[in-house]
């Protein structure tokens, strides 16, 4: 095994372009960072990352228990809230994920919308079909950054 | 402050580079391979099922009401991998167009394909449709 120690590499021929064999891996273009996967296929870094998350509990006033891109939890009504991005996606087609934590009885997420700079997340209690606070929401988001 | 300049890095293993970066606690490292979503999308499963937006994917096939298999671009390496998918469970695209009674998930997993579904009391065709695997590329 060989080690260099140091503090920046640089490219060469172009200072933000670095290629590791033949796969530019580190570059100042978007959407150009690739990796290996677990077997021989490549793999876009930037599409593989969680845009946005958050963990959220509270039933009635929600607060952000842990979160990554996520700047604010906004409270709409029972089971309404939004989560507001730091940065924003380019455009409102990204993937969107939901669980929910309840544990006094079964519960459906609603995604309300989905847009640049947030995502809104409903819940509702499937027995009564109305719309009910849960315990905790989390949502994860994959798509593309502005 | 020292700095090495250069155009390309070969691995010297077999397996060419493999990533690993610090925890957010810094106390153990995480795997950067396993840790990336392999692949999304978000599609209307409506009459003309269709892509909205998608990372690895390389087509749609309608199967029947609620049912949609997908096809995967760079295949997985196995049929184990992991999956999430939501779904609004309702053919509208308003706020208030949401199957309260709502289902479904994943099908039948293969390692170039997969299929997901979209239930409310039956099987139906889903306005909002949501889904992400993880797991390990072939």
């Amino acid at each position: 095994m060989s080690t260099v120690i140091l503090d920046t590499i640089t490219g060469k021929s172009t200072a933000t372009t670095i290629t590791i064999g033949s796969t530019p891996v580190v570059s100042a273009s978007a959407n150009s960072m690739t990796i290996r996967g677990e077997g021989s296929a490549q793999t876009s870094i930037q599409q593989g990352l969680a845009k946005a998350w958050a963990n959220t509990s509270g039933d009635g006033t929600p607060a952000i228990d842990d979160s990554f891109n996520n700047a604010s939890v906004t409270d709409n009504g029972t089971g309404n809230q939004t989560f507001a991005f730091t940065n924003n996606m380019s455009n409102s087609n990204y993937c969107c994920n939901t669980g929910v934590l309840e544990t006094g009885f079964v519960i459906c997420m609603q995604i309300l919308g989905q847009a640049t700079s947030n995502t809104q997340i409903k819940t509702h209690d499937v027995a009564g079909t109305s719309s009910a606070d849960s315990d905790g929401k989390n949502y994860s988001n994959n798509g593309d950054l502005a | 402050m020292s700095s090495l300049k250069v155009d390309n890095i070969t691995g010297r293993g077999s397996t060419g580079f493999t990533g690993s970066v610090k925890s957010e606690g810094g106390n153990t490292t995480t795997d950067l391979q396993q840790g990336l979503c392999k692949a999304w999308i978000n599609f209307t499963g409506l009459t003309t099922t269709a892509e909205r937006d998608s990372f690895n994917i390389s087509g749609l096939t309608d199967d029947g009401t609620g049912k949609t298999d997908i096809t995967i671009t760079s295949n997985m390496g196995n049929a184990n991998y992991a999956g999430s998918s939501y779904n609004n469970a309702h053919a509208g695209a308003a706020k208030t167009n949401f199957g309260n009674d709502f289902g479904g998930g994943f099908g039948n997993r293969a390692t170039d394909s997969f299929g997901v579904t979209s239930y409310s009391s039956a099987y139906i065709d889903s306005y909002n449709n949501d889904v992400l695997i993880l797991g390990d590329l072939a």
